[in-house]
């Protein structure tokens, strides 16, 4: 994981630097447009924006290292028996190192907005980490195998990216969203994860305990059937490398 | 995995049985797959092993020879569990180190260092161990002075160096090898060899892929001659070595008798 790292950043100038300008960049970009042009009344909206960027982040990152990372150790799986869920782990915990990272900023800007977060705080933000990590393994596990064989889905996974940034409710409020719409959000485990750590940050209320239920239990039941999927899709990976 | 008998067998292969589909072009992508639901690509099945048994007791040396893309290689892959075979089984007893194309696994934006605790690692060291010895398997291969260096700037030798001597840490029951000293000078083999002596000595099983006939007879205790998937002799390494020299002068020969005919 640490070599992954290493290996993502070496020969660049700014080396980690680069993990925290891509959001920050992205967040004043967005912030701008949001504050300013379309003039959001919410005062915490600019922490909340944050909260959500970091957190889709993590999802993005992950989900993407664990979907290349069989094809990334086609050197070790080739040469030995290896264990390919760790393989897919690795990729995925190798994004968390960024988002401590980017949890230190985020965690700075917050305490110009509701305040520095309390150890509270921090264990619902690393939980909300937690599950999100857990469901980019969920897609790796179901994924990477294919992407041994279809090369260019890595290409189809960054539009379905593209598109989840903006149906997981990150630059609007959930609340936004309109009421006949409301039960379809369930379907993207994403949602209320988002909302949840956007409330821990703003130290507001969180109204949807049932539904973060919900979509743990959902990413739960993923990542077994996930495990189930990947014995069986991975067989021949070895041959296809 | 199934038993073996207790009998000292600690490898067990019986009726392996291996093919791939080998499409004529590659659909690499979703795109060419959709493009080409309607032209179909005639596949070809390539049998790489055909009812390929063995059994191997503990502390036998068996070197394995035979054409290039006969299968060797492939067989070795299924023996270390890399491959699923088609049909049959093969159960080993005991630890398993794959000492496959060493060096070729190695992380060329990775230091030396890091490069031995991955490498250690699938070669089936366990890395607390590899945390503890990596400055002696440095020191080892006589490249001490680089260990932060990456394995890119290293020269070929070095590389293949570095690479057996992270092999000569592994300790296992059952080592798999597949042509380990291809790429060294003689000095370099001459120390292969005598690594592997020590671990015959020691009671420790090979299975040695090799083109290099002198050191079969010379080494190895039994030989498999393998031909286009099947095995074609099992036994005495020297009459294994004699068969293999003679089916390629037969050939010679009768490619030589063509060639004159055609001349008449």
């Amino acid at each position: 994981m640490a070599t992954e790292l290493k290996q993502r950043y070496s020969g660049s100038i700014l080396g980690i630097l680069w993990v925290l300008v891509k959001p920050i960049f992205l967040f004043a970009v967005l912030n701008f447009v949001f504050s300013r042009i379309f003039a959001f009344q919410d005062p915490d909206y600019p922490i909340k924006l944050l909260t959500g960027i970091v957190l889709w982040n993590l999802f993005s990152e992950a989900s993407t290292l664990s979907l290349t990372s069989l094809v990334s150790r086609a050197n070790l799986i080739t040469r030995s028996a290896s264990p390919m869920p760790a393989f897919i782990m690795a990729g995925a915990v190798s994004a968390a190192i960024n988002f401590f990272f980017n949890l230190v900023v985020l965690s700075v800007f917050a305490s110009f907005y509701a305040g520095f977060p309390g150890f509270r705080e921090l264990g619902f933000i690393l939980a909300a980490a937690a599950a999100t990590l857990l469901l980019a393994v969920v897609v790796g596990l179901f994924l990477s195998p294919f992407f041994v064989r279809y090369r260019d889905l890595n290409q189809i996974w960054e539009v379905v990216l593209t598109a989840g940034f903006y149906f997981t409710p990150i630059i609007y409020p959930i609340t936004l969203i309109p009421e006949n719409y409301r039960p379809l959000a369930i379907l993207n485990p994403m949602t209320y994860i988002v909302a949840f750590a956007q409330s821990v940050v703003a130290r507001q209320p969180f109204e949807w305990q049932a539904e973060l239920a919900w979509s743990v239990t959902i990413i739960l039941a993923a990542f077994v059937l996930s495990l189930a999927a990947f014995r069986v899709s991975s067989r021949r990976v070895a041959e296809l490398l | 995995m199934r038993l073996l008998p207790k009998d000292g067998t600690v490898l067990e292969a019986k009726g392996v049985r291996k093919a791939f589909e080998i499409p004529r072009e590659r659909r690499n992508s979703i795109r060419e797959t959709v493009a080409d639901r309607f032209r179909r690509i005639p596949a070809t099945r390539i049998v790489a092993l055909d009812d390929i048994s063995f059994e191997v007791r503990s502390g036998e040396f068996i070197g394995i020879i035979g054409d290039n893309g006969c299968g060797k290689t492939t067989l070795l892959r299924v023996l270390a569990g890399i491959y699923p075979p088609d049909r049959g089984h093969v159960a080993i007893d005991g630890s398993v180190a794959p000492l496959l194309e060493l060096g070729s696994g190695f992380n060329p934006d990775l230091s030396a260092r890091d490069n031995i605790l991955v490498n250690g690692c699938i070669m089936g060291i366990p890395l607390k161990e590899l945390r503890l010895r990596w400055r002696e398997i440095l020191a080892h291969s006589g490249l001490s002075k680089f260990a932060d260096l990456k394995i890119r700037n290293f020269s070929s030798g070095m590389v293949s160096r570095l690479a057996f001597s992270i092999a000569s840490f592994v300790d296992a029951d059952v080592y798999l090898m597949d042509e380990v000293f291809a790429v060294g000078d003689i000095e370099f083999k001459r120390h292969c060899l005598s690594r592997m002596d020590d671990l015959k000595s020691s009671g420790k099983t090979i299975v040695l892929v090799t083109h290099d006939l002198d050191s079969v007879c010379k080494h190895a205790n039994r030989a498999i001659l393998i031909e286009k998937g099947r095995m074609a002799f099992e036994g005495n390494p020297e009459r294994c070595v004699q068969i293999y020299r003679d089916s390629h002068a037969k050939k010679e020969s009768s490619e030589l008798s063509v060639t004159l005919e055609a001349r008449r």
